[in-house]
């Protein structure tokens, strides 16, 4: 029993990375319908970011998350501005062409600017733990779980509370009609991608503690960030939230008790977006 | 209009994207085309993708050699080596190759990293036989199959030259480890290392309650370690790259797993491990072909290209103000032992060539290098590995020429 238990516990702490990447490409699709591929090159631009705090001024990276995603949520603006804006009316082909193009720059500006090399930040309590019973949560993890809860619980109010977030929304049920009632479209375009931007920032700060940082390590989790968007349903908030705490416990479960299941943990992500296709194409929350 | 707009948008992208790998090799320097003043020698290294981090080793490794050649002349010539990237991929591996028989006609090649895009290279060459001698590549399937082809030197040890040292190492443990878990990465590297390993260890009478594969670059491994944590081996070996050594240590302390000893192939030895754990390195067991602790001799006969090790990290520190990882010095001895070779033969005929290589017989940074037959292969370079705990912040080195002591069990997690 305990088993089982700690398996899910520690599927959840995983999943709640995951929803914080997958949080800001769903937001992005939802209301611009574009499939932002450079979303992870911001998360390991966040990442770097955090380590450099670290190692210079020996900032928390649960501090700097604050940091990075005020840096990262000016450079979506900017990425919305200069680039995505001008495809926004062409095939999904250029938009795919566009955003897949700025993410492999990104890579490997990252690869001339901070070589290859694995690094980390390793503070004092990395890899300390709590018990909660027979349970064990890693610190790391745990904090890292809360900030995604508040941080998408936060998205989640704003959007349904505030005005900003039903200008946002009504730009994705309808992009002619948000503009009908005086709604500047643009303006809420730039809104969603600085806000997905800093979501990227602050992933990336819990990235550079949790797991390492290298120029490629967005490129692992915004595979896994779209499995979650699928199945949460393309644009869903909540959806996406969901969506990562069932991948990050299936990811646990067949790692823990299927024999191999290393090995296959990590084809979860495909074998869920095949399903969800299968059986719910438009996702848990889909809404078209 | 619009197509005129989408034209305008994918040239953008394609230029960017063209653009970034031209300026990472540093803006790709022409050659004359000629072939009359020079020799091409081409290396083919991963350089991006998620090998890079060991092709820029290479890349220094080849640089360094690039310093000791520029103004020598061989055979009245200047030597030129053309450096491809295989993006860490089999496919853009064979596309490498491709271009540097075909449009820069090359004479021989060098370098490579990984088994996998090793065995797609030497594949697409094998008709034309190029004089090949190759840095990368350790895995048993490489020598099965190229092995005995005459045009093939490799240098670098193969699979079971870790896994018996390994063994012969866990054989002189006192008091002798009774049970081990076997975690290897599901690829050809893990595979294989992990096949040769298990027979070994079952003969000295390990008891091995766990053997499963996991997938390099994974996020999470709690639960791969909490399945050990609950077998209680004596030993957990797992065989992986640097980035997962990382992760999985953390992870050990995260979850409390302490076992008497933990143990890595290839992972734990770069400088890049013990940075991104900190203390936690502390008693972890690892094994190289090459430590820069090592106190090899300068070679007689070149004495320039092969000083001792102490002058040559000496050399390399200076240079890159970082401590030489062994995939840096053997690119680097793979340049040069085939340059000497050439010088021997007096030609560039390829079988005059390939009989001095056979002849070589000389001290290098990284311990004497002849080659010779191996279980299938016929020209065998490097087999000698030593293995190595982190202490105190270094590295101690218990095998085979120990400079410390094994501490066994390993200390509990600070």
């Amino acid at each position: 029993m305990t088993v089982i238990a700690q398996a899910l516990v520690n599927g959840l702490m995983i999943g709640g990375v995951y929803a914080l990447v997958a949080i800001g490409l769903t937001l992005i699709f939802g209301v611009m319908r574009i499939i932002n591929f450079a979303h992870g090159e911001f998360v390991m631009l966040g990442a770097y970011v955090s380590y450099w705090l670290f190692i210079w001024y020996k900032v928390d990276p649960f501090l700097s998350l604050l940091a990075t995603s005020l840096l990262l949520g000016p450079l979506g603006w900017a990425l919305q501005k200069f680039l995505v804006a001008r495809v926004l009316k062409a095939d999904h082909l250029n938009q795919i062409l566009l955003t897949l193009g700025v993410s492999i720059t990104l890579q490997n500006l990252a690869l001339v600017a901070f070589s290859a090399d694995y690094v980390s930040v390793n503070t004092a309590y990395a890899s300390a733990s709590v018990h909660l019973g027979p349970l064990t949560i890693g610190l790391t993890r745990g904090l890292a779980f809360l900030v995604s809860l508040a941080f998408s619980g936060g998205l989640y109010l704003s959007l349904t509370r505030t005005e900003l977030g039903r200008t946002l929304r009504a730009v994705a049920q309808n992009r002619d009609s948000a503009t009908l009632v005086g709604i500047d479209v643009e303006q809420t375009y730039l809104i969603a991608f600085a806000l997905a931007g800093a979501l990227a920032g602050a992933a990336g700060a819990l990235t550079s503690v949790l797991v390492y940082t290298f120029p490629r390590v967005g490129f692992s989790y915004v595979t896994k960030a779209f499995a979650v968007v699928v199945l949460g349903g393309l644009g869903s908030v909540p959806g996406a939230f969901l969506g990562s705490m069932i991948l990050g416990v299936t990811e646990s479960l067949v790692g823990s008790f299927i024999p191999a299941g290393g090995g296959w943990a990590e084809g979860a992500s495909f074998a869920l977006i095949i399903l969800t296709l299968l059986v719910k194409p438009k996702g848990i929350f889909g809404v078209d | 209009m619009k197509t005129l707009r989408r034209l305008k948008s994918l040239a953008l992208v394609l230029a960017i994207a063209l653009l970034t790998p031209a300026l990472l090799l540093g803006c790709g320097k022409k050659s004359s085309g000629t072939i009359g003043g020079t020799i091409k020698i081409g290396a083919i290294i991963p350089l991006t993708g998620s090998q890079a981090s060991i092709g820029e080793e290479e890349q220094r490794g080849l640089q360094m050699a690039m310093d000791k050649l520029k103004g020598r002349q061989i055979l009245g010539k200047k030597v030129e080596i053309k450096v491809e990237d295989d993006k860490s991929d089999p496919t853009s591996g064979v596309s490498a190759v491709e271009k540097l028989l075909t449009k820069d006609q090359v004479w021989a090649l060098i370098g490579g990293y990984s088994s996998t895009t090793s065995y797609s290279i030497m594949g697409a060459i094998r008709n034309r036989q190029p004089l090949t001698v190759w840095s990368g590549g350790g895995s048993v399937k490489l020598e099965d199959d190229f092995g005995k082809e005459k045009w093939f030197f490799h240098l670098h040890p193969w699979d079971y030259h870790y896994q018996e040292s390994i063994g012969q190492f866990v054989g002189t443990i006192n008091p002798k480890p009774q049970s081990i878990a076997i975690a290897y990465e599901d690829q050809l590297y893990g595979t294989s290392h992990a096949k040769i390993a298990k027979p070994i260890l079952e003969q000295l009478g390990l008891k091995v309650v766990l053997y499963e594969p996991f997938k390099s670059g994974a996020t999470d491994y709690t639960p791969l370690l909490t399945k050990v944590k609950n077998l209680n081996p004596d030993v957990f070996y797992w065989i992986g790259y640097t980035g997962d050594s990382i992760l999985l240590t953390r992870q050990a302390k995260e979850i409390g797993l302490n076992p008497k000893m933990m143990m890595d192939t290839v992972g734990v030895g770069v400088p890049d491990y013990r940075k991104a754990v900190g203390s936690n390195a502390e008693g972890v067991v690892g094994i190289e072909v090459w430590s820069p602790a090592a106190t090899f001799p300068a070679s007689d006969k070149y004495a320039q290209d092969f000083p001792s090790t102490e002058t040559w990290v000496k050399e390399y520190t200076q240079r890159y103000n970082r401590e030489p990882n062994y995939w840096s010095l053997i690119t680097y001895v793979n340049a040069l032992v085939l340059t000497q070779a050439i010088e021997r033969a007096g030609s560039l005929d390829k079988e005059k060539v390939i009989a001095e290589l056979e002849k070589t017989d000389t001290m290098t940074p990284m311990g004497p290098l002849t080659f010779f037959k191996t279980k299938v292969a016929i020209h065998q370079g490097y087999t000698k590995m030593v293995v190595f705990q982190w202490q105190n912040g270094s590295k101690q080195i218990l095998w085979p020429k120990a400079t410390g002591q094994l501490i066994y069990p390993k200390p509990a997690w600070k």
